[in-house]
């Protein structure tokens, strides 16, 4: 009780401050329960905090992050997509990204576009990329290419494309390549490494870039 | 009263704190959950109830269904196996390659290819077997398994998830299952005349079933001499001289649970997907 009551307190003539009042009041009619502050046992503080610790875990183990559409057995979004199966073409796309972005990225854009005022053509939906045999882009990215080139209608040329022949191994062209010919909107088949290396072995007397021209004789299988 | 602030504040924090977890982060989180277009097949999911499968719903809660029937199939976890997707031409060497990896009977599985050749691995030995067997024509690949032991019994090929019940309201879960769970049953083909029977007459069509029949959702009417039986009369007969037709309740409810489907593969919730000779594609072709 804050306030005692004072009509029946003897104290009630004397009119004093409330904590005075319960103090005389303690005095004379012994101790009346008063509600205070205890402090806690030290033990259950420990419990308390063990248990916020425990839920906090939990949470982090099993919330999948906050994300309301991970359920069931998968603890978050990130091990739910790494339990998928990638197929070939998928594992290959995503080291070929790596290569692209350290490569190729520089001139030809992370977005594939190219730019057009430095003459560096687009990949993303290039006809010469999307073609289904891939014998004449895999020559380009051995040897580079120079002279006018005519990419989505558009003319390019005034820049030469620097030859990888000897930078890059046949399975990082072939990651590469067929991460172009999947990303950006592009949907194009697995390029072989197996390919490569038979591309590699035939144009291993051409000197030079490649030209436009050239590549045209190059034959296409459908 | 002594600390009543404090009091307040406490009562306030405990409520406003269960509010907030139970009831508005909830929402927050799958309030506005929409529809999703399937990447598989390019069809948005889940499909909304046709209007008698709607009425479905009403009686199979009505009917008190959800008492002894869930909707919900749980999954313990995933694992992965290897299958042979296309056992190539150079079979002789696929032989050799599989005895190294101590798998028997390699000779079974180069001729029935696709064919699943090992289970119960983890990520990465799937993936490590799986490559060594990738060479030139022949092809392994990884196959998500999911596991669990609703999904043993068959009741499923996944776990289900928020997306399944998203045209349901109340989403009727269940907690009992006297019954199996009939979160697929739409994929279980099962003919509609099968299921009325089974509502009529559970024994008839499932010796030890547990389940009431549902008489009153049926009629019951003689046939004179000659007569020729209605369209939607039931297969069997019941007693001769009589047939039995389902009302428009019996053929609602089971039109919703010709509609319960949560198969598809979700991104969320992978289904496992073997491989299909057809499906791999093959190598570019090699220019002259």
């Amino acid at each position: 009780m804050k306030k005692p009551n004072k009509q029946n307190s003897p104290q009630s003539a004397k009119p004093s401050s409330s904590a005075k009042a319960a103090r005389v009041l303690v005095k004379e009619v012994g101790a009346e329960p008063v509600a205070s502050h205890t402090s806690m046992p030290v033990l259950l503080i420990a419990l308390l905090g063990a248990l916020l610790y425990w839920g906090n875990m939990y949470v982090v183990q099993y919330g999948g992050e906050l994300d309301a559409r991970v359920q069931g057995p998968y603890r978050n979004w990130k091990q739910l997509e790494s339990l998928k199966p990638q197929d070939e073409s998928a594992k290959l796309a995503a080291q070929g990204a790596k290569i692209y972005n350290q490569y190729c990225g520089p001139c030809h854009m992370g977005d594939g576009n190219g730019n057009f005022s430095s003459g560096f053509p687009p990949l993303a939906g290039s006809e010469w990329v999307l073609e289904k045999d891939p014998s004449r882009i895999i020559r380009i990215v051995l040897n580079g290419l120079g002279g006018p080139i005519t990419v989505k209608g558009r003319e390019y040329g005034q820049t030469q494309m620097l030859p990888w022949r000897e930078s890059l191994k046949d399975e990082e062209i072939s990651a590469v390549l067929t991460y172009v010919r999947n990303a950006w909107g592009n949907k194009g088949p697995v390029v072989d490494a197996a390919l490569v290396k038979q591309v590699r072995d035939q144009t291993a007397d051409h000197s030079g870039a490649w030209t436009a021209e050239d590549l045209f004789k190059v034959p296409l299988k459908n | 009263m002594n600390n009543g602030l404090l009091l307040f504040f406490g009562i306030f924090l405990s409520l406003g704190g269960s509010f907030w977890a139970l009831l508005l982060a909830p929402q927050v989180q799958i309030g506005r959950a929409q529809p999703v277009v399937l990447e598989t097949t390019g069809e948005t999911y889940p499909a909304p109830r046709s209007g008698l499968a709607q009425q479905g719903a009403d009686i199979y809660r009505a009917q008190g269904c959800v008492e002894c029937h869930s909707q919900q199939v749980r999954q313990s976890g995933v694992n992965f196996e290897v299958w042979l997707a296309d056992s190539g031409s150079a079979w002789p060497q696929l032989a050799a390659t599989m005895d190294r990896l101590k798998i028997s009977d390699a000779d079974k599985f180069i001729t029935q290819a696709p064919v699943k050749i090992l289970g119960g691995l983890t990520m990465l030995e799937a993936s490590g077997i799986a490559s060594q067997l990738t060479n030139g024509e022949a092809k392994a690949s990884v196959v998500l398994a999911t596991l669990g032991p609703d999904i043993q019994r068959g009741w499923g090929k996944r776990a289900t998830v928020t997306q399944d019940y998203l045209y349901d309201n109340p989403v009727q879960l269940g907690s009992l299952r006297i019954g199996p769970d009939l979160s697929n049953y739409g994929t279980r083909a099962v003919p509609a005349a099968l299921a009325l029977q089974h509502l009529y007459s559970p024994q008839s069509t499932m010796p030890k079933s547990m389940m009431p029949p549902y008489r009153y959702l049926f009629n019951k009417r003689q046939i004179a001499e000659g007569q020729k039986r209605a369209a939607n009369a039931l297969p069997a007969t019941v007693e001769p001289g009589y047939e039995i037709t389902p009302t428009p309740e019996a053929e609602a409810l089971v039109a919703y649970l010709m509609s319960l489907n949560a198969s598809a593969s979700l991104a969320e919730a992978p289904v496992p997907a073997p491989p299909v000779k057809s499906a791999i594609a093959a190598p570019a072709a090699p220019a002259p």
